[in-house]
């Protein structure tokens, strides 16, 4: 039986915290880990999975409609070309950051508090790029037809594809980044996976895991080995961090467009894409560790420290903001000032506030501990975030395509329900492999926690 | 043994990989594609025995971009005078009785996307054979080439590149470096 | 697969009338002449068979793994290849100013026309509603055989009645009435005028839009009958009054060509000086050097207010003095002293409807010397005939049951006669009315009879526009239906024999032939005129003519309207016009037209309320705001469209829209103003005043293709004033040297194709527009789709305002794809499926086409355009492309797009292609002008020259080397080949 100690932190001040609140023992963390898997599930579970089916339906419905009849049941218009489409797909790229991050910088950067969240950040990340994935591939006119962006050869002379066109790196670089970050994903579980096939009873379940933990033995060398594998697989993931979004940026960057056609954009969009990352883990997180009672491994203490990457993040994107105006003021090119007055004061105004709210001025609130330790805050805090990042991508990419050079072009796009709806469909399709992923895998790393525990006993002597 | 049995996976996935490739690779290619027709007109006995030449009756590959079917009249300059009988010929002189249009079935069909022009092409002195293959051999006509982009652009590098420098030396302000503008898209595409 | 489905259907067709029609189709040939060689002997059958060849050719679903089919002719005409394009010389029928055409025919249907450049009068150019004409052969809701009853009948039984009813009529002393309208061919003429000649027997000529007004006082001031032939290229000064003469007035097509004729700066003080008076901001009103906005009631008064200026300059000539204190007095001095130092060289024009004001014009040109020189009285234009008078009594006596048989040909009453009611009940009182139109159009559907006359494009004719300048019509294409020509109609119930290409025949070989010497054979006259299609006599030399007009009278009645208007006070001044594009109604089935952006609020499909800004901030009104216009016991219901440049007090609606039964495209589209005009004094008035406006609470938003419409301060169209220019020749544009690149240069091939455009030149007539429609098969998306920004022209006409909102200035610029050396679009794609050519275009394949749009994001000058859907063969876009008919008219040489691709301006490649091939065939380079683009020939003021920038001497290089030249938006290093000439104004 633990004994909680609400003031173990402050008590322990001196010593290297425990990444988990109180000490249980191994066998307890276990158990704990793998209840769920094991338990039928609660109703919380359950309403959740419910609702992320449905919103995951209607996207299906959308999507298939749009596919059926064209992209004309969509808000475009000969001026801009994308919207709601490419928003989304940068959103969720961003979201899909803040899983590698964590995994593997703060793996690099021996950062212990990360152990109880990583498994849960890296599975986000998957799912986040598995709907970032969809978006390039339905917003295309032709989607069946989407194979032509793979150089392969063929009969027609043999025609290749574009390598100066920033779509195409893109396809590279989510490519890439979704293969590292399932094997890493995967290699983190295996010793969990045999950590469950040993506990299993005979029968179907034992059968899968231990096909998937690859016959792990626990032995000293295969514990070395993994080890090195993991620092080097970390090592490879970690320059992903920062290219994935530098080349999604370059969609923009590398256009003639004013307000896409800036060199900063690789910088912000990481910064971004961590701080919107950051912020759907914490709302995760929050939700799961009070959906399966985890309290005791997702601690305030973890909050607390994603508040702090958040803080930083989110005032890094602020000066971003500041930046571009800047740069818009001194180029003293028309066009490019006339963009970003049009940001501010032109018909999209009100989503660039409400964004420079969420991004720039909310994380600032971060600076006060008492916040940071207030979940239900964090909570709240955390949505605005998503929406903040959300809305940033949808005002660079429609702000600057609704006026650009000839004024004889200028429009205003609306998005369409189906748009709408396309939209709602990738959180449904977000929500319900995470919900699918927390009751049938272990959700944190077993391994890494009992690393983690046992030193903190260590220090409990 | 454990390295045989992986090595003869590797084998078998490789070759499968290799045969679906050469699959996808032909979709679409109707190479000898030889449909019957309405009259079961032999080009071995007309192009290849009785040596009529192409352009006699297909005239309109030398001004249009279709090389066109012969109008019953033309078959008739000859049939008129012939007697010799068959059924097939008894089938054309009814149509010419009954006003029909014989209904023929196309052989070689390019997609509607792809301009092709005969003329163009009688122009710059491609042999019919080049792309239709021995047809004076053929009892029924049979699609010989591939009609691939591809082996459409093979000769557009080859022999596009010797046409365009002999009309560079006609009159060039051009510069050597220059693509070559049979390989245009739009030479074909539009 | 579904090109051969459509092919079997069209097959079916053919074998269905194949013998009732083949027969009567040959014929229908006999003796035509073709630009390309000798007549081809093309039945209907053939025609059909050969309409499969194109659709398959056309058809964009890709029809691999389906059988094809081909059928070839079953007698080939020697003259006719499968596949090559043959132009033959006819006259448009689209309006009564009856311009010559070249039309393009393939596999043996017309798919395009052009200018008939042999003609001195219209040139080569033609106007947007004339290219659209080819469309509405192809229209469904054309008549496929005569009705009576409205039931399905045989010519035979319909001639019987018809002939034996006339018959009887004339025995019993009855009357025997031809409503028609304009009729423009001297033959069909003489055959009215044999048949109007016996007793009991009448013809009536009424134009939809009344020109009476013109007529009458040109007959009482110079006793001439006919309408002046005013010659605009002989004009240095030009001041119009509410005449739209380079948009729908009279001849447009033939004015633009001699106004833009004098619009060129370079040849310095050459270049000429438009004033114009008018209330709604018309096309011609945003070309003219100083436009005064006016109240419609005003025109009488700045008639007389010039006039009296004129006449105190002249001396000798006695005009009343009159209140000016509503009138710009400036302006007007500015003006006078301006005609007055042109004497003989100005010209003064009014599109005014009433008799006094054009006495009153007539006598200014008198004063000014103008008489003989650009206004002729001696070879009088006969492109409108109507009168009025006659009209109105004839409507009393069909009233008064005085009619007995009323035969309508060319004519719609029932739908734009102001009193239509009136004239609908009337009809109802003739025991026999037989319509000729082509559809079962609101007047049609009234008669007891419809027997519809062939499309021009069908049938035999010819035609007089201008005294003297004659011009003949051949079939192009046998009948497409059971239709006959009108004039075989008139002929067979004369109980004469109905073949009408005899009878055109005779009365050239009688009338004209002996006034020519060229040729001493009928035959070989006869078949040169055909060949060439115009034959124009010396012009009859100027004669003296007195202007014998009552002046006086002219001004009392003037100045008795503006009392009266002073007397009615409150309430607004309702302005009617006559639209581009879809002009007097005739037109509005045309999708092509209804599509078609007004040249200057750049609205489609429909027509609205124009209201001045001031006015409608006053009233809260904006645009969309459904208003209630009443006029008397007349109510309509229009959106609003906030117009600059509207005069304050006037509210302008277009004419031509609101049918009820044009088809599926037109009806039920705007809403019709004809109700709103007046009758009065045996003449028609499109001006009313003391109308009201009343708000409905409704919205109806404008489908514009433009919406936004400042410049903001860029220099996109850049403009200066012939003074300035004439200092500094270097214009507005100064840039010249080309900008630092960081990208390497292209190597050069061959060619560099590229395009000068003439801003000064350019009127924004919009016919490139429609042009390219018909060349590109460039779809129709239909009034919602526009309103969401979506229209699919390849060619746009962007048009800003600069200055007050009240008088703005106008500027106006043919915006296509720039074809850029460095293309922002091209390095974005990740196909490779838009990429530049060895000869300098940038190319869209659209098979390669993926649809990311990242190419449109890219384009500064948003020119491209992407397929939302599935426009051909659609029913969500039931326009020509949705039907195996409407797709005749689709160029069989340009694919027609598939859903999600994207597409621009080609610069015509199709044309490039035929001309480089058409060259190497003769061993010989491409000369300068071999090649021209569709927008390029349309053009009647010749703004726009296509040509190799490679080959230093032609006139597109050199026109790129001119000082007036720019490009748009050079500093983003697009480095475009398509260059400006900025806009020069004579202000």
């Amino acid at each position: 039986m633990i004994r909680f100690e609400p003031r173990a932190d402050r008590s322990l001040r001196l010593q290297p915290r425990p990444p988990i609140v109180g000490n249980p023992a191994l066998g307890r963390i276990t158990d704990d880990v793998a209840r769920p898997l094991d338990a039928r599930p609660g109703l919380g579970w359950c309403a959740c999975f419910a609702a992320a089916a449905t919103a995951l339906s209607i996207g299906v419905a959308c999507v298939a409609y749009e596919i059926a009849t064209g992209i004309g049941v969509w808000g475009l218009n000969r001026t801009v070309g994308w919207a709601f489409d490419i928003t989304n797909f940068v959103f969720w790229v961003g979201i899909g950051h803040a899983g590698t991050l964590i995994s593997a910088i703060l793996l690099l950067f021996r950062q212990r508090w990360r152990t109880s969240i990583n498994r849960s950040a890296e599975a986000m990340t998957i799912f986040a790029v598995v709907c970032a994935a969809l978006f390039p591939l339905i917003h295309m006119g032709r989607p069946w037809l989407a194979f032509w962006v793979f150089p392969y050869p063929n009969s027609r002379g043999s025609l290749w594809v574009n390598f100066r066109s920033p779509l195409l790196w893109d396809v590279f670089a989510i490519n890439t980044y979704m293969t590292i970050s399932l094997v890493f994903w995967y290699i983190g579980m295996i010793p969990d996976f045999a950590t469950l096939r040993d506990r299993a009873s005979a029968g179907l379940r034992k059968t899968i895991y231990s096909i998937a933990s690859l016959g792990w033995n626990g032995s000293h060398r295969t514990w070395s080995r993994y080890e090195t594998l993991n620092v080097i697989l970390a090592g490879l993931a970690t320059p992903l961090v920062i290219s994935v979004h530098s080349i999604v940026s370059m969609d923009f960057a590398t256009s003639i467009l004013p307000g896409w056609h800036t060199t900063i954009f690789p910088p912000y969009f990481v910064a971004g894409a961590v701080y919107s990352g950051f912020g759907m883990v914490t709302t995760l997180l929050i939700l799961t560790r009070s959906l399966m009672h985890l309290e005791a491994y997702i601690t305030h203490r973890n909050l607390d420290a994603m508040a702090k990457v958040m803080l930083l993040t989110g005032s890094m994107v602020g000066l971003a903001y500041g930046t571009e105006f800047y740069v818009a003021w001194i180029s003293g090119n028309m066009y490019e000032q006339a963009t970003f007055i049009g940001r501010a004061t032109g018909p999209y105004a009100w989503c660039f506030w409400t964004m420079v709210a969420c991004n720039a001025l909310a994380p600032q609130v971060l600076w006060s501990k008492r916040i940071r330790a207030s979940v239900p805050a964090l909570f709240v805090f955390s949505i605005l975030v998503n929406v903040g990042m959300w809305l940033e991508r949808f005002v660079i990419i429609v702000t600057s395509l609704h006026r650009s050079y000839l004024p004889s072009s200028w429009v205003m796009y609306r998005p369409t329900l189906i748009e709408v709806g396309t939209l709602v469909g990738s959180f449904g399709l977000f929500f319900s492999c995470f919900l699918l992923f927390i009751r049938l895998l272990p959700m944190i790393a077993m391994w890494e926690v009992k690393g983690a525990a046992s030193h903190a006993g260590g220090t409990h002597g | 043994m454990r390295a045989i049995v992986l090595f003869i996976a590797a084998a078998v996935a490789a070759t499968s990989a290799g045969l679906i490739a050469r699959g996808l690779s032909r979709v679409g290619v109707h190479q000898g594609y030889a449909p019957e027709q309405p009259i079961a007109f032999s080009h071995k006995l007309h192009a290849g025995d009785s040596k009529v030449p192409c352009l006699y009756c297909h005239s309109s590959a030398r001004t249009s971009r279709h090389a066109g079917i012969p109008s019953v009249n033309v078959c008739m300059n000859c049939h008129s005078m012939l007697t010799k009988q068959t059924v097939d010929i008894e089938r054309l002189k009814e149509a010419v009785q009954r006003r029909q249009a014989i209904v023929w079935t196309k052989v070689h069909n390019l997609p509607d996307f792809v301009y092709f022009n005969h003329s163009q092409h009688i122009g710059a002195n491609v042999a019919c054979r080049s792309c239709h293959g021995a047809v004076e051999t053929m009892e029924r006509v049979r699609q010989e080439a591939p009609l691939t982009m591809g082996w459409c652009l093979d000769c557009h590098r080859t022999r596009g590149a010797e046409l365009q420098r002999s009309r560079q030396m006609a009159w060039a302000h051009a510069d050597p470096k220059a693509p070559l503008p049979g390989t245009d898209c739009g030479k074909c595409h539009y | 697969m579904n090109a051969e489905l459509r092919f079997w259907k069209s097959v079916d067709e053919l074998r269905r009338d194949a013998d009732d029609g083949a027969a009567a189709g040959r014929d229908c040939f006999a003796g035509q002449r073709a630009r390309t060689g000798p007549p081809p002997a093309v039945s209907r059958r053939d025609f059909l068979t050969l309409a499969g060849f194109g659709l398959a050719a056309a058809a964009a679903a890709c029809s691999r793994g389906s059988v094809q089919k081909a059928i070839p002719m079953l007698n080939q005409p020697e003259q006719m290849t499968p596949g090559v394009a043959s132009y033959y010389a006819t006259t448009c029928g689209g309006c009564s100013a009856g311009c010559a055409l070249l039309v393009k025919t393939r596999d043996g249907r017309p798919i395009k026309v052009e200018g008939n450049a042999e003609s001195a009068v219209f040139g080569g150019g033609t106007c947007a509603s004339g290219q659209a004409t080819v469309l509405s052969l192809y229209d469904d809701a054309r008549l496929k055989g005569p009705l009576w009853r409205g039931q399905p009948a045989a010519w035979a039984e319909i001639d019987a009645h018809v002939s034996s009813r006339i018959a009887a009529a004339a025995a019993a002393r009855k009357r025997v009435v031809l409503l028609s309208r304009t009729i423009l061919g001297p033959a069909t003429r003489r055959l009215v005028r044999e048949w109007s000649s016996r007793p009991g027997f009448e013809h009536v000529t009424r134009d939809a839009i009344s020109y009476s007004a013109l007529r009458d006082a040109t007959r009482a001031s110079f006793g001439v009958d006919g309408i002046p032939h005013y010659r605009f290229a002989g004009a240095s000064v030009i001041v119009g009054i509410e005449a739209d003469f380079l948009g729908a007035w009279l001849s447009p097509v033939e004015f633009t060509r001699e106004y833009a004729g004098r619009r060129r700066p370079e040849s310095g003080a050459l270049m000429s000086r438009h004033v114009h008076f008018e209330s709604g901001l018309s096309l011609t009103g945003s070309n003219a050097d100083l436009r005064v906005p006016i109240a419609p009631s005003e025109q009488g008064l700045v008639a007389l207010a010039l006039l009296h200026r004129i006449a105190r300059r002249h001396g000798g000539f006695e005009v009343p003095e009159v209140d000016e204190s509503s009138l710009d007095a400036e302006a007007l001095d500015e003006a006078a002293e301006d005609l007055w130092r042109a004497r003989g060289e100005s010209l003064v024009v009014a599109g005014a409807h009433d008799e006094a004001t054009q006495t009153i014009v007539h006598a200014t040109n008198a004063l000014l010397g103008n008489i003989g020189r650009t206004v002729d009285l001696d070879n009088v234009s006969l492109q409108k005939q109507g009168d009025d008078a006659a009209f109105d009594r004839l409507v009393e006596d069909m009233a008064e049951r005085r009619v007995d048989v009323l035969i309508l040909y060319g004519v719609n009453p029932a739908y734009d006669a102001p009193d239509a009611d009136r004239f609908a009940a009337a009809m109802a009182r003739v025991p026999l009315t037989v319509s000729l139109a082509d559809r079962l159009d609101e007047t049609a559907a009234r008669a007891d009879i419809v027997c519809p006359d062939h499309h021009f494009l069908e049938a035999w004719g010819d035609a007089e526009p201008i005294a003297r300048h004659c011009s003949l019509a051949q079939p192009t294409i046998a009948p497409l239906f059971d239709t006959r020509a009108a004039q075989e109609s008139l002929l067979a119930w004369q109980g004469r024999t109905p073949d009408f290409y005899e009878y055109l025949r005779a009365y050239w070989r009688e009338a004209l032939f002996p006034a020519q010497d060229r040729y001493d054979s009928f035959d070989e006259f006869w078949d040169h005129s055909l060949h060439d299609g115009v034959f124009a006599r010396s012009p009859r030399p100027s004669n003296e003519h007195r202007f014998e007009g009552d002046c006086a009278r002219a001004a009392a009645s003037v100045l008795r309207a503006r009392a009266q208007r002073a007397a009615a006070g409150i309430g607004y001044e309702l302005h009617l016009y006559e639209p581009v594009g879809v002009r007097d109604g005739a037109h509005a089935n045309n999708p092509w037209l209804q599509e078609l952006p007004d040249p200057v609020s750049k609205v489609t499909w429909g027509n609205y309320a124009a209201l001045a800004p001031a006015l409608a901030s006053r009233l809260a009104l904006a645009d969309g705001d459904v208003v209630a216009i009443e006029a008397g016991a007349q109510r309509v219901e229009l959106p609003v469209l906030v117009q600059p440049g509207q005069s304050a007090q006037t509210i302008s609606v277009a004419l031509g829209y609101g049918r009820t039964r044009a088809g599926r495209v037109a009806d039920g589209v705007g809403a019709n103003a004809y109700p709103l005009a007046q009758s009065s004094g045996g003449g028609r008035r499109y001006i009313r005043t003391g109308v009201r406006l009343a708000r409905t609470g409704r919205r109806d938003p404008l489908a514009a293709t433009q919406t936004h419409h400042s410049m903001e301060g860029r220099e996109i169209v850049k403009q200066t004033t012939l003074a300035s220019f004439l200092e500094s020749p270097a214009g507005g544009a100064d840039a010249h040297a080309d900008l630092p690149n960081l990208w390497a240069e292209r190597p050069r091939g061959e060619h560099n194709w590229g395009m000068a455009i003439d801003l000064t030149a350019c009127t924004g007539c919009s016919a490139c527009v429609t042009a390219c429609q018909a060349e590109n098969n460039v779809p129709v998306v239909g009034r919602d789709e526009v309103r969401r920004g979506r229209e699919m022209h390849w060619i746009r006409l962007d048009r800003y305002y600069t200055g007050s909102e009240d008088a703005p200035e106008t500027l106006v610029q043919p915006m296509m794809c720039q074809h850029c050396g460095h293309a922002p679009c091209e390095p974005v794609c990740p196909v490779l499926a838009t990429v530049h050519s060895s000869d300098g275009l940038n190319q869209q394949v659209y098979n390669r086409c993926v649809g990311t749009r990242y190419c449109e994001n890219n384009c500064p000058y948003k020119v491209r355009r992407f397929n939302w859907f599935e426009y051909a063969r659609n029913d969500r876009f039931d326009f020509n492309m949705n039907s195996p008919l409407g797709e005749m008219v689709l160029n069989p040489d340009v694919t027609v797009r598939s859903r999600g691709v994207m597409e621009k301006c080609s610069l015509c490649v199709q044309r490039i292609q035929a001309g480089k091939l058409e060259a190497s065939r003769e061993g010989r380079p491409v000369a300068d002008g071999d090649i021209q683009t569709a927008c390029q020939q349309v053009c009647p003021a010749e703004a726009i020259v296509f040509g190799d920038l490679a080959d230093p001497s032609s006139r597109v290089s050199r026109l790129s080397r001119q000082q007036r030249r720019y490009r748009v938006l050079e500093e983003v290093g697009t480095r475009p080949n398509v260059t400006y000439l900025a806009k020069v104004r004579n202000a």
